[in-house]
Parts: structure tokens; sequence; C-alpha cells
């Protein structure tokens, strides 16, 4: 038995695919889903929410809003229009657009009369209008929360003012050592830490989409998100048939014959690229058919089309490319299995985008499934009706970029890689 | 086999290292037009590396390679799609048909329409396939996939071939069988070069021999030249005595030589077992070129 031992040891040993897929793999899983699901160092859990902010009053009191919604960690402030030159502010058109296109899930909007307004009155006051896209659902109730909070921090004397005012109003007017005591700024701070989280200020939420439009469905998320990561393996497995013409002899005949190296990468690449595209179809076929993916309209299809060709053209490449780093297919299968699980992971396949930690979106960054995914969710989720095809399409032009320059890049590798089947 | 006949192959002072081995140190032979050439030597004489060399699938260090007369350059068509190769292995498809095979392999040669479709018939019929034609490779017995593995490689009619093992791991019927094929192409005009462990099938079946050993041709002719170079007209005499040595002897004039051998023997006190008289054969001077049987090296 001790034998039986010592010879599985020694085939573990020596199998680096089957030892870090044993226990490399494992940890850097849990690793991500810990970071995701917060339980790292106690530390924030969630990115900070981007939100667009306009201030159409320009009063003392909406700046001490604003400044007190910049001191929240989970927030993350625009104020300004992304131009070039002087800094200008953002109109509400510009936060109506930047939560169409994807760019913010939530807006705040700060009325006109909004300090003139203020009061213990919900009635009188002018309402802050949250903008949202329900696409994201966490951002808009978190953002509500956080305005809550900043009144509380931001008004207190304001709140006070206007309790006196009601005071003299229905009951009877304060002694003037009284009201000089109350305008006291510890006052307002003592007041201010009394009252709780109890909000008072008036917020009316908006989602961005007309009555007609539909809500975003989480179906699509996961149709694109599962969809590419079993796009990318299908790939890595059929990228694998290099090998395996190259054990069985096939690859050698076929350089034999008039029939390049180049032309050999490219056909596969070709082929499977087609393969892949007619897979992401089904899933989305599938998706329209039995989970209200909105997939029939001329926008959806033809950005369907264009993102769903790129992603494939890409996946293809990195099948390719994998293969022709491994020597052998078993070394394809424990490579393709690690670098496919992770790169699926850290790019919103397994989790959705929307609840991970902010430098999460950055590594997404680095994984097809994030670039795919970004393109899918801009077609289906971020759509704008009113938009010409033209602008739709533009919309989506730099992931279907990024996407077929890496499918380049892929081949190219590849190709230089393949040069271990070329001549001696 | 007329010197003034064509050319088709030229290897002149091909040399080529693989880090600190020599795998080729100097080859140089060439073939004829319409002959069948077999080229010898022991493991790691350089036979596979001359072969890839003029696949296109190696790049020699010096020396150089020509084809019906013109340079044959690794990496470039140009005068190789004359050339037929057949590997060593069975390199086909086992999920498709034979005729799918043939199909395939004929197109990356540049095969194409009704001449395709003509050469996959004349495929067929040669290798004898044509009843199995619409069956996957997979279910084929070995024979059969060497016979479609040749197959495969003469599609586009080449003017020369070259066959690594062409009958490697085959029964006697088939190895008749290949045989018969190949000598049909040399007589459509081919010129054929095959590598073999088999002596006897050298020996009979090919016009010439050249054989390598460590990177080198140490002999380049007809079985009766190569005889005459190197045993000539002696026999070899070879002893078993009863204590299971094994004991030769060259033997000029065997009638008067081998009763005094037989004496010499008996006055020494061995006992013969068995004994055997070797005519002058490829193996004789195969073991007299390289020190070596065939199937030991």
């Amino acid at each position: 038995m001790i034998t039986i031992i010592q010879l599985s040891w020694i085939k573990l040993r020596r199998d680096r695919v089957a030892l870090s897929l044993s226990f490399l793999l494992p940890v850097i899983f849990f690793s991500i889903f810990a970071v995701i699901l917060g339980g790292r160092s106690g530390g924030p859990s969630t990115r900070p929410i981007p939100v667009a902010l306009v201030d159409l009053d320009q009063s003392e009191l909406s700046v001490r809003f604003i400044d007190q919604l910049q001191l929240q960690d989970g927030l993350k402030l625009k104020l300004y229009k992304e131009t070039e030159g002087p800094q200008e502010l953002l109109t509400l058109a510009d936060a109506e657009q930047m939560v169409r296109s994807g760019k913010v899930p939530v807006a705040v909007v700060f009325p006109a009369e909004f300090e003139a307004s203020f009061s213990f009155s919900m009635e009188a006051q002018k309402a802050v209008t949250v903008l949202f896209d329900a696409a994201d659902p966490v951002a808009k109730p978190m953002v509500s929360g956080l305005l809550q909070a900043a009144a509380f921090k931001a008004a207190p004397d304001f709140m006070m003012r206007s309790g006196m005012e009601a005071m003299a109003l229905y009951c009877c007017e304060l002694t003037e050592p009284q009201k000089a005591w109350m305008n006291r700024d510890d006052v307002g701070q003592a007041a201010s830490a009394s009252m709780g989280d109890s909000g008072l200020v008036k917020v009316e939420t908006t989602d961005i989409r007309s009555e007609q439009e539909e809500p975003p469905n989480l179906a699509t998320y996961y149709a694109a998100g599962i969809g590419v990561m079993f796009l990318l393996f299908s790939m890595v497995g059929a990228g694998g048939s290099l090998l395996e013409e190259d054990e069985a002899g096939t690859l050698e005949r076929i350089l034999l014959t008039r029939v390049g190296m180049t032309q050999v990468l490219l056909g596969k690449w070709l082929f499977y690229a087609l393969q892949g595209f007619a897979q992401l179809s089904i899933m989305f076929i599938w998706g329209w058919l039995v989970f209200d993916v909105d997939l029939m309209t001329t926008h959806h299809l033809l950005g369907f089309v264009i993102v769903t060709a790129a992603t494939a053209m890409a996946a293809s490449g990195f099948g390719v490319l994998l293969a022709t780093i491994a020597k052998t297919r078993d070394q394809l299968g424990g490579l393709s299995t690690v670098v496919v699980l992770v790169m699926s992971a850290l790019g919103g396949s397994m989790i959705p985008r929307f609840v991970m930690p902010a430098f999460m979106e950055l590594t997404s960054k680095f994984t097809l499934n994030g670039w795919a995914i970004d393109g899918f969710l801009k077609i289906f989720w971020y759509d704008d009706p009113a938009q010409g095809l033209l602008q739709f399409v533009s919309g989506i032009t730099l992931e279907v970029s990024v996407l077929c320059l890496s499918a380049l890049v892929f081949l190219v590798l590849a190709r230089r890689l393949a040069e271990k089947w070329q001549v001696a | 086999m007329s010197h003034e006949q064509k050319k088709v192959i030229e290897v002149l002072g091909a040399e080529k290292s693989f880090g600190a081995i020599k795998a080729l140190n100097g080859v140089q032979f060439h073939v004829y037009q319409g002959e069948r050439l077999a080229l010898l030597g022991p493991n790691g004489a350089g036979k596979t590396t001359t072969v890839r060399a003029l696949s296109g699938r190696v790049h020699l260090d010096q020396g150089s390679l020509q084809l019906l007369g013109q340079p044959l350059q690794p990496g470039r068509i140009g005068v190789r799609s004359q050339l037929g190769v057949v590997p060593q292995e069975i390199a086909l498809y086992d999920f498709m048909t034979g005729s799918e095979n043939l199909n395939i392999f004929g197109k990356m040669n540049g095969v194409k329409g009704d001449e395709l479709r003509h050469r996959v018939q004349w495929a067929l019929d040669w290798t004898g396939l044509s009843q199995r034609a619409g069956q996957k490779v997979s279910g084929y017995s070995g024979g059969m996939k060497r016979r479609l593995n040749i197959a495969a490689a003469v599609l586009h009619t080449p003017s020369v071939i070259i066959l690594d093992e062409p009958t490697v791991g085959v029964d006697p019927q088939s190895r008749e069988r290949i045989w018969q094929m190949l000598n049909e192409l040399r007589d459509e005009g081919a010129s054929l070069v095959l590598t073999t462990h088999q002596l006897d099938e050298a020996q009979s079946m090919c016009d010439r021999i050249v054989i390598l050993d460590h990177g080198r041709t140490i002999a380049d002719g007809t079985l009766e030249q190569l005889i005459q170079q190197t045993v000539g007209d002696n026999r070899q005499v070879v002893i078993h005595s009863e204590n299971g040595e094994t004991l030769r002897h060259e033997v000029g004039d065997i009638g008067r030589e081998l009763p005094i051998l037989l004496a010499d023997y008996a006055s020494k006190g061995i006992v013969i077992r068995d004994l055997q008289v070797v005519t002058a054969n490829l193996q004789a001077v195969f073991l007299q070129l390289t020190g070596r049987e065939l199937r030991e090296s």
C-alpha cells in the first residue's frame, strides 16, 4: 500500500497540470469570489458607484449637499463634461445621456429653487431627482440612501430655521435670545447628530427608460456571460485539434502539400470563428425564445451580429494561440481550464460585474469576457431606440475594436509559436 | 541503368546539425528518372533527416538539393509540387472515409474538379479499396490504411515519390500488394526513393542502393556493384558450436576451404551444432560496411 501511495505521489508531483488544478486553481477561485463578495479584510465590498451630478440651483445648500456626497466612499461623483479645455458643468441632458449609455448607472439632479424650497414640509420641497437605469439594481437604492444621509450632514441649520419659521407661523415665535442660541453652529451639529439616519430630503426617482421600453433583462447578461465562457472552452478544445493533428502525423502531412502553416492556422481560426458565431447565436436565440431576450429588433440584431462576430474571432484566435503554446493535448486541457475559468470569473461571466469591487472593473478589461459582455450590454441594455443605426453601431466601436485587435494579436503570436512545427 | 539518363534528384554534400548532433555530414547521392532507389542505414544514420530535407521540412546547413534540375528550398513549394512524400506514420483522418481522405489530400496538393474526381477513382482502384471507399478509415485493416496512405501522396501525379518505410508493419500479402502498386507507379514513369529496414525488399525490388552511416554516404550502387566493392565473391560460413558460440568465416573457394575449416574445428575439440553457407547478399554488404546487422542497429 505504501508503494502505491509513493507511486501516486510521484505521479502527482511530476504532473504540473494536475498539481495546479488540485491546489492552485481552487485557491485562485476562492480568492476571486472572496474579493467579489466582500470577505477581504472587512474592506468595502462594492465598488464606488459612479454618479453624474447636475446642480441646477447653484445655491449654498446644493453645494453643501454635493460636498457631503463627495465625502461618501460609496460614490464617485462626476460633475463636469468629459471635454478638453475649461471644465463645463453637466447639464440635465448630459446626465440623461450618461445614464442611458451606461457610463453611469445613476444621475442626481438638484433642481432650481432647491434651497429656497427646502423645509420640513415635504410637499413644499422641490424634489431631488435620481435618474437611474434599472440595469443596475444596486445603484439606485444606494444613492438614494446616501442622499438622505447627506441631507442631515449638509443642512441641519436649514432644517432648524425652517422649523422655527413653521413654529412662528402656526404657534408662537421664539424670543431673540432663543433665536440667537438656536443659530449657533454647535447646536446645528448637535441636532444633526441626534437626528440619526431617517431621511427628510424629498427624492423622486425616474427610470431613464420610457414606459414603452422593456426593463433590462438579466437573462441577457447571463446569455452573454455564460455564452462567452463556454465559447472560450469550445474554442480552446477546437484549437487543440492542431495538437491532435501533430500527434497523428496529419499536420506534418498537410505541411508536405501546397498548404503552408499560415494557411493552416488561418483556416482553423476562421472555421472555429464561424463555429463560435453559431454557438453564441444559438445561445441568444434560445434566450429570445425562452427568456425574452430582446433580440429581434433591427438595432439589436445588427449589434448582436457585429459583437458576436468580433467575440467569436477573438475567442477562436485565443484557442489557436493556447494550442500553439501547449505541447500536448493534456497540457492544453489543464492550461485552458485554469485560464478560461479565471478569465470568466474576473470578466463577469460568473457574477454580474455591477456587484464587483472597483478594481475588478479594471481587471475585467484584461479579459475577453469583460469586453464581450460590455459589447452585448451596450446593445441590449444601454441602447437608445431614438438613435440612428450608424450612431448605434458607433457606440460599440471600442469593444468591437478591442476584440478584433485581440484576435489579430493572438493570431500573430500563434503564427510565431507555430514555428516549432515548421522547417527544422 | 544508363548514366545518360536524367537525374531527378541530386543531393550534394548535405550537412545538418541539431545542436551538438551532426545528423548529416556530407550525404551525397542522386536518383535517375524512373529508378527505384533504396536508402538504407542503421538508426541515426541520417535517412529520416535526408528524407525530411528533400520534403522541405529540414533546412540544410551546407550542401544543396535539386529536384528535376531545380534547387529545392524549404518553405517554398516551387518544384516540390512534383514530389510525393509518403510518411512512415499512417497520416490519415480516421473519422473520414477513404474517399474523403483522398479528396482532402488531393485538394491540398492542388488537384481540383474533374481531375480530382478521376484521380480519386484511380487511387481507389489502384489500391483495391473501391468497395470500401465509403467506409471510415478507422474500420480499415493495417494493410488497407498503408495503401491509402500511399495513395494520398500520389494523387497529384508526382514525378518523384519518396516513401519512408512503406511496408512497415504489414503482412506479407499486403506487402506484395504495395510493391505491385509501386511497380505500377514506376512503370508510369515515376522515380521512387524509399527507406526500408527490409534488406530482402531493397535487394529484390530496388534498382540501386545507397547506404548511409553516421550522416555520410558509405556506399552507392547496384547490388552487384556493392557486393563486388565489399565482400566480393566470398561466401560467409556461419558456424554455431554446441556451447552456443556463433563463428563467422569468409571463404573464397567453398569446395576447397570448407573441409579444412571443419577439420580445424574438429582438431580443437569444438563440436559443431549447425552450419550455414551464406551467399553474398545485401545483408553481408551491410554488415561489412557498418559492422552491424540492420536489425541490431
